[in-house]
């Protein structure tokens, strides 16, 4: 198993060595605050100064790189329609259809936000080993049941692109090549269900094998946490960076 | 409760899945203190099914259900076999969830109860059993095959339980990795059933074997009179282990 929303790296990240509680309440309040952010220039500032974060807290290409990859795409369906469906004033009609320019804002704000979120969460998940992660949950506490379903949704999306993975080769074995990318994802389409009975299966197998090692829902460690003045910093850190672009969105900086 | 030296005592035990598949029919079980069973038969014959009702992690229906001083038929007991029978599952990857091996290796005493002192010491002595010591800190998901069974077993040992369920422990494994595992297993003092393919295996460590065919117990004896009984074996889609003068070439 390859867990592939793991970084096989993560103990190699600068922020590796640092609390998950803090790292956690950190990087949620800075997402918070991206989140709150209306104009695309802010998002866009937002999202060129967190991808030099996740630069420096993920130097692993191969498996930061595809992610962001996706989540590109992901957001490109919200924002691409965004300039034809929001009102305002109207740039270029055509049957029937406008452009408008605040519809080009409002998709760029989308788009550039939501890439800004995801570096962020990727600065989160890819410098520490999911376990780390829900025993910093606990460690907030986050109810452990709670924490019990994250981590498990975690695992089964692991497991579901593991699958995914398998049955591709699979198909590549069996001389299947699409001829284009519809075909391809008709094709994928076609194998969805299978693929979520597949997963489920091996989801299943995962869950049995936790309960029979006594797991009740509750995460345990031989190390406790251990805070220092870095975790601190970190957490001040992105308070006030998040604070910063927050201000700009609301033009405070502004003469 | 066990009778004399009896670790479990099972009568008429029965499962069948959501579907309505019944996969044991009324299984009679005897397993000694100190004993190491093979558990052969066809897929499909029940023998997974049988560890999953052993390891408390599926309902069930029986007569009678002890495993050392646990009667599973009682309110609530069913849950407490986990940490008496522990469960070795055919995909290790299955079994390993924590970011270092140490710590995988003690999930199993913490969620029990253990201290984080005394789980880490029960780790690291398990570890140790299994040849893994040395490589504690390293990620299990980025160990060999060989390697993370290893591990998944020692994480059972740490739990201390009464009886280790393996589920074709050497499936996917390679030579020298076999190899290794057989002489764990040989060193190993706990009783144990082994669910197997790999007759030559079962013929290292088990002085008894049960054949299962089709959810039911078709044969329970020593294991070289059993397995010396081509005809018994062919009946139920097995073949008899090359050293004992079966023949695996194409006739």
């Amino acid at each position: 198993m390859t867990l592939e929303l793991e970084s096989a790296n993560y103990q190699f990240s600068p922020l590796a060595g640092f609390d998950p509680r803090w790292k956690l309440l950190g990087f949620s309040l800075a997402i918070f605050l991206t989140a709150l952010i209306n104009s695309p220039f802010a998002a866009t500032f937002a999202f060129l100064l967190y991808l030099v974060l996740l630069f420096q807290v993920c130097p692993f290409p191969s498996w930061r790189n595809p992610k962001l990859a996706w989540v590109a795409l992901g957001l490109l369906l919200f924002s691409l329609p965004a300039p034809l469906l929001a009102t305002g004033q109207p740039l270029k009609s055509f049957s029937g259809l406008a452009i408008t320019r605040e519809g080009i804002s409002l998709g760029a704000m989308l788009f550039f936000k939501g890439l800004a979120i995801a570096c962020l969460g990727l600065c989160l998940v890819g410098s520490q080993s999911h376990h780390d992660l829900i025993r910093g949950l606990q460690g907030l506490g986050v109810p452990a049941k709670i924490a019990s379903v994250f981590w498990l949704f975690i695992r089964y999306l692991d497991l579901i692109l593991e699958e995914f993975k398998r049955m591709r080769v699979a198909l590549a074995g069996k001389g299947y090549r699409p001829k284009n990318f519809l075909q391809h994802a008709w094709q994928l389409s076609r194998l969805s269900g299978n693929l979520l009975i597949r997963a489920m299966d091996h989801s299943n197998h995962v869950s049995m094998a936790v309960l029979a090692r006594g797991f009740q829902g509750s995460f345990h460690s031989l190390d406790g946490f251990q805070s220092s003045r870095k975790d601190g910093l970190l957490f001040i850190f992105l308070l006030l960076t998040g604070l910063g672009i927050l201000a700009l969105d609301r033009g405070v900086f502004l003469p | 409760m066990s009778i004399g030296n009896t670790l479990i005592d099972i009568r008429e035990l029965q499962h069948s899945y959501a579907n309505g598949t019944v996969s044991l029919q009324g299984i009679d079980l005897r397993i000694a203190q100190g004993e190491s069973v093979a558990l052969v038969g066809p897929n499909g014959a029940g023998k997974t099914s049988l560890f999953l009702c052993l390891a408390g992690l599926v309902p069930f229906k029986a007569r009678q259900f002890h495993i050392g001083e646990i009667n599973a038929l009682e309110g609530g007991n069913r849950k407490k076999l986990a940490a008496k029978a522990a469960l070795l599952f055919q995909d290790s990857d299955d079994q390993l969830v924590c970011p270092t091996v140490e710590e995988d290796v003690a999930f199993g005493p913490l969620n029990l109860g253990a201290t984080p002192e005394e789980a880490r010491r029960r780790a690291l002595a398990a570890l140790s059993q299994v040849g893994l010591l040395h490589i504690k800190d390293r990620v299990p998901h980025r160990l060999s095959g060989g390697e993370k069974r290893r591990v998944a077993l020692a994480g059972l040992l740490a739990m201390n339980p009464d009886i280790l369920l393996l589920d074709e422990p050497s499936q996917f494994l390679d030579h020298r990795s076999r190899r290794a595992l057989i002489r764990i297993l040989k060193e190993n003092e706990h009783p144990k059933l082994i669910a197997t393919h790999d007759f030559e295996l079962a013929l290292e460590i088990c002085s008894r074997v049960i054949v299962l065919d089709q959810g039911k117990v078709v044969a329970d004896g020593p294991i070289r009179e059993i397995f010396a009984n081509k005809e018994l074996l062919e009946a139920h889609g097995l073949e008899q282990p090359p050293s004992l003068g079966g023949n695996h070439l194409p006739s």
